[in-house]
């Protein structure tokens, strides 16, 4: 071991190597420059991203709405020029000839609807919607503005296939419903860093500022063949926001009030019950350093007895270009809270009140996220990313104060190197290898560590113009110190099929897995009368899942997408009560989970009037027992109808569940469907924007789960002031 | 865009909003439907109870069963705590309309959960002494503003009065079955009929269902009432990792010292606990 050369000098010589390897490529290059303006108005856009089609070569616009590209070999291309607020743009026949520089100008056309935005998940790199072999929907902050959305899980509700038991995330009826959202089936990433918690495999919706946020990306179907464990419903992808070249200042401020339960009998307090809420983003660049700061707080009384809630949040980003269009990005999020905690309520005649033994029940988060990612484009057709990422989580309750072995922090180090090779115009190879270590412990489920190595490589391969197919494998080797090892091959296959303008046909099949959390297989507590029992025994969850869709655009104005689904699920993991009120979580041998999903946006009268609904149907069954899925409801649907008259806009919005068929822990209760309005409304002058809200409109009385009120009617009042703003 | 489209027509169209809101408004106004809502009607009596107080008594509910015998607990529901202070005590609780199957009065021990063996009174049911004789009447609360308030129940507490036990060991051969949930120890007062759940709910006077699975072995001690007198079945149980009660097994017996092929029977002695009760499970005989 003496005369051999450390693995870290190795990494070295290969990263210096890769950084000069880049200038023997450049040789007989021409240059792409440019300026994108908007189409009406004339006026150059700065922050337009501009890629190079076939290649992994791209750049986005500065203040004056320029753009350069340099090192291009010679050839013929396409680009595509994508902005949030407009149409992206393909434009087919860019010649770049060697030495010289080819010039454009460029006009985008603004839209309420984006038909073909540019997404980065479903891949692991930049490709167009319509491209992709998996069902993808893009929410953007527009959306998520016009929504007046303060949580961010509020803005997924419109998803089509998507629904939220309180935060417990379900995509196309993955999950039911778990305490403290864990073991989810859905991973969470922030800029592709996955994010849950090492200990619960939680997914924590607050943890990043709002306003930090450029868009979402929700990827249907299992994501384990390039994501691995967790990732077996579908990946939901937080981007943040990119410093752009002008300083921008955005203060968000907001007050809302809830209402009185529609019931006297309900009435248990004389005072008005409220919630606050402060955003603040600065943003700018200087020179090749972007800088990104994020600070939120968010205060609330509850709408009912013990649930007030206070949070703090702060975060930070840097994004420093450095020579040869390499680039780091570092990026922290800070998150601390504490809220009531609520097992059920009293008696459904008293539902907003407590038993008194739970009126001091409280639940403490403290979360710290932190990655660094290096870009590094090699040549044209050859980029590195290199990742490194660290999570803190930390849970407590009130009694945790002294006694700190309760909870002991989570603690996730990350690291990740990603490569994207495009050998020829016909195939795009995406390949690298994650590694994790976890460590986690609490006198619930003792203490534990362990770590998981995930290769994996994918291919897309252009059969013609048309069509394409994609190949993705994923082994990951997971190994639980002292306890267990297991390993795992995630296959996927995918197709897409483009057969007119306007029209992708896409099929996917893919397997995926999701290893037991420590809190599900070494849970044992005592609590308020919920007794919990471990089950070592527990095996991962297995899964095959299948999609079929179409997705066909109606001109610049409107689309439609249509989606038939099946997944079939081995060992599916979810908690049970036994006869005696215990809970364990247990296999469920075998289950299928097959349906329909569909969503339609269009835009009328010269984009004035824009309409957009999705609607699922889902077959959750347990097919061992015969038994409907718990906590999964068969069909939802949403409505949303905008109209926007100048500056400003009005919005309603119709959500609807069909009624739980089977629960877990209180089958004999009456369970109703959901049914909730929303009215919004808008107006913008100078830099502030008046937002006007009523939640919950028809003051609906309902449970996600039983004996646990959902939001009563409430109104809100918010200003946001964005200086800066391009 | 705004310009190519006229003014008149922009102001038709405010008219058409304002008219199509005030009609939607008007619906919602008189056809709300705000989901959930207050229970009305009630459910009530007497309880009627004999015997002491145990002292170790944490609290005594009465409990409706929808469906009898019920797969889990979570298919009971539980009245507010009722105070065992006097022999007649009257009680009430708001549920929703339909028919019930049967109402018991329950009571459970201070630090342990609730326990099938602790039903103490059945609504239609009489003691012969202190053993239940296991007749149930229905209830029917037939819509929404009803308020039942006849369903008086005998309870008697000497049920849980446990002021003796017995004891041994129960061995264990043959392989565990891989879909075992819970195993447990039943005490009877008279033999269950195979397969009659409701006869292991009401003749069972002790229940013990902390047996870890896949053991050799397991050493167990279980109180019971004296004034029962004798014992006449004692057993091993088994429910499958569904955990749904109606998988429950008799998987071995305490068998009778000199006719091994029957059930043995234990009397009971005030303050006493009988050793030697000791029961043999071969999981390959079944």
């Amino acid at each position: 071991m003496r005369h051999s050369l450390p693995a870290w000098r190795y990494l070295t010589a290969l990263l210096i190597a890769l950084f000069f390897v880049g200038p023997l490529f450049s040789q007989n290059l021409g240059r792409l420059t440019g300026i994108v303006m908007d189409a009406n108005t004339r006026q150059p856009l700065p922050g337009v991203n501009i890629m190079v089609i076939k290649t992994l070569m791209g750049t986005a616009t500065d203040d004056s709405g320029r753009f350069v590209i340099r090192r291009i070999p010679p050839g013929v291309y396409t680009l595509r020029v994508s902005m949030m607020g407009y149409e992206t743009r393909s434009m087919a026949g860019v010649t770049i000839t060697p030495g010289e520089s080819t010039a454009l100008n460029i006009h985008l056309e603004p839209t309420v609807i984006r038909v073909n935005p540019i997404v980065v998940t479903a891949s692991k790199h930049p490709q167009s919607l319509g491209a992709s072999h998996q069902a993808v929907t893009v929410i953007d902050r527009l959306h998520m503005a016009h929504r007046q959305s303060f949580r961010l899980e509020e803005s997924l509700h419109p998803v089509s296939g998507v629904h939220f038991n309180e935060e417990n995330i379900s995509i196309r009826g993955s999950s039911g419903y778990s305490v403290y959202n864990v073991g989810s089936r859905i991973l969470l990433m922030v800029d592709g860093v996955p994010v849950l918690t090492p200990d619960l495999a939680t997914i924590h919706w607050k943890m990043i500022p709002l306003l930090d946020i450029d868009h979402v990306e929700v990827v249907k179907g299992a994501g384990s063949a390039l994501y691995g464990s967790s990732a077996m419903g579908g990946v939901v992808n937080i981007i943040t926001r990119d410093p752009g070249p002008k300083a921008r200042f955005q203060i968000r401020t907001l007050a809302g009030v809830y209402d009185r339960p529609h019931y006297e009998i309900w009435r248990w307090t004389d005072e008005t019950l409220h919630y606050e809420q402060a955003d603040l983003a600065y943003s700018q660049r200087f020179g090749p350093v972007g800088v990104q700061l994020g600070f939120s707080r968010y205060v609330s009384t509850g709408y009912m007895e013990n649930n007030a809630f206070d949070k703090w949040n702060a975060s930070a980003k840097l994004r420093i270009r450095l020579p040869r269009q390499s680039r780091l990005d570092i990026y922290t999020s800070w998150m601390k809270t504490r809220q009531g905690f609520l097992i059920q309520w009293l008696n459904q005649n008293s539902p907003f009140q407590v038993p008194p033994f739970n009126q001091e029940d409280e639940l403490r988060y403290d979360i710290i996220n932190f990655y660094a990612q290096y870009h590094l484009p090699v040549s044209s057709r050859l980029n590195l990313r290199f990742r490194l990422s660290h999570l803190f989580s930390e849970m407590g309750t009130q009694y945790s104060v002294n006694a700190p072995d309760m909870w002991k922090p989570g603690q996730g180090l990350g690291c990740e190197v990603q490569g994207d090779w495009i050998p020829g115009p016909l195939h795009h190879f995406t390949f690298g290898t994650e590694f994790r270590w976890d460590v986690s412990g609490s006198k619930y489920f003792q203490d534990h560590k362990g770590y998981t190595v995930s290769p994996y490589i994918q291919e897309e391969w252009t059969l013609l113009t048309n069509l394409s197919t994609t190949l993705g494998l994923r082994f990951d080797h997971h190994v639980l110190i002292d306890e267990e090892t297991d390993s795992r091959l995630s296959p996927k296959l995918g197709i897409n099929y483009r057969p007119f303008y306007g029209t992708t046909i896409r099929a996917t099949a893919g397997s995926g897995f999701r290893a037991a959390t420590v809190f599900e297989k070494h849970l044992e507590a005592d609590y308020s009368g919920l007794n919990a029992i471990p089950n070592p025994e527990l095996r991962p969850e297995r899964s095959w899942f299948y999609d079929l869709g179409i997705r066909q655009s109606v001109t610049q104005n409107g689309h439609l997408e249509l989606s038939l689904f099946q997944a079939d699920y081995w060992d599916m993991i979810e908690p049970v009560i036994n006869f005696l009120g215990a809970i364990q979580f247990q296999n469920y041998i075998r289950a299928r989970i097959r349906g329909l999903e569909c969503a339609a946006q269009v835009c009328l009268w010269h984009r004035r009037i824009e309409l957009s609904g999705s609607l699922t149907w889902l077959d959750p069954m347990d097919l061992h027992r015969d038994l409907t899925l718990p906590y999964r409801p068969r069909l939802t649907y949403n409505l949303m109808s905008t109209l926007h008259l100048g500056p400003a806009s009005f919005q309603a919005e119709y959500r609807y569940a069909s009624r739980i068929e089977e629960v877990q822990l209180n089958p004999l209760d009456t369970r109703v469907p959901i049914k909730l309005l929303y009215i919004r409304a808008q107006v913008t002058f100078w830099h502030l924007t008046l937002q006007l809200a009523v939640n919950n409109a028809l003051n609906y009385h309902y449970t996600h789960v039983e004996r646990r009120m959902g939001e009563i009617r409430n109104a809100t009042v918010g200003l946001l002031m964005d200086v800066g703003n391009r | 865009m705004g310009q190519t489209v006229s003014r008149k027509k922009y102001r038709w169209f405010l008219y058409g909003m304002g008219l199509w809101l005030c009609i939607l408004l008007t619906y919602l106004h008189c056809n709300i439907d705000h989901g959930l809502e207050p229970i009305q009607s009630k459910i009530g009596g007497k309880i009627f109870f004999q015997g002491d107080v145990p002292p170790r008594t944490d609290e005594v509910r009465v409990a409706v069963i929808k469906d009898f015998p019920p797969r889990a607990i979570n298919e009971l529901f539980f009245s507010d705590q009722i105070t065992v202070a006097e022999d007649t005590v009257a009680w009430e609780t708001y549920m929703p309309s339909g028919r019930y199957a049967a109402v018991v009065v329950v009571w459970k021990e201070k630090k342990q959960s609730w326990n099938l063996s602790d039903i103490i009174g059945l609504y239609g049911g009489t003691f012969v002494g202190d053993m239940l004789i296991p007749t149930y009447l229905p209830v029917t609360i037939p819509d929404e503003t009803s308020v039942i308030d006849t369903v008086d129940i005998q309870a008697n507490l000497n049920r849980v009065n446990r002021d003796a036990a017995i004891e041994g060991t129960v061995t264990f051969t043959g392989q565990w079955p891989e879909n075992t949930g819970i195993v447990g120890i039943g005490a009877f007062v008279d033999t269950p009929e195979p397969g009659n759940l409701i006869d292991y709910f009401l003749k069972n006077v002790a229940l013990d269902y902390t047996v870890p699975p896949f053991v050799p072995e397991f050493t167990y001690r279980l109180r019971v009432a004296s004034s029962f007198g004798t014992l006449k079945y004692i057993s091993v149980l088994w429910i499958d990792a569904s955990f749904d009660l109606t998988s429950i097994k008799d998987i071995g017996f305490y068998r009778d010292p000199e006719n091994p092929d029957l059930p043995g029977s234990v009397p009971l002695t005030y303050n006493m606990t009988t050793s030697g009760i000791d029961i043999t499970v071969n999981f390959d005989e079944f």
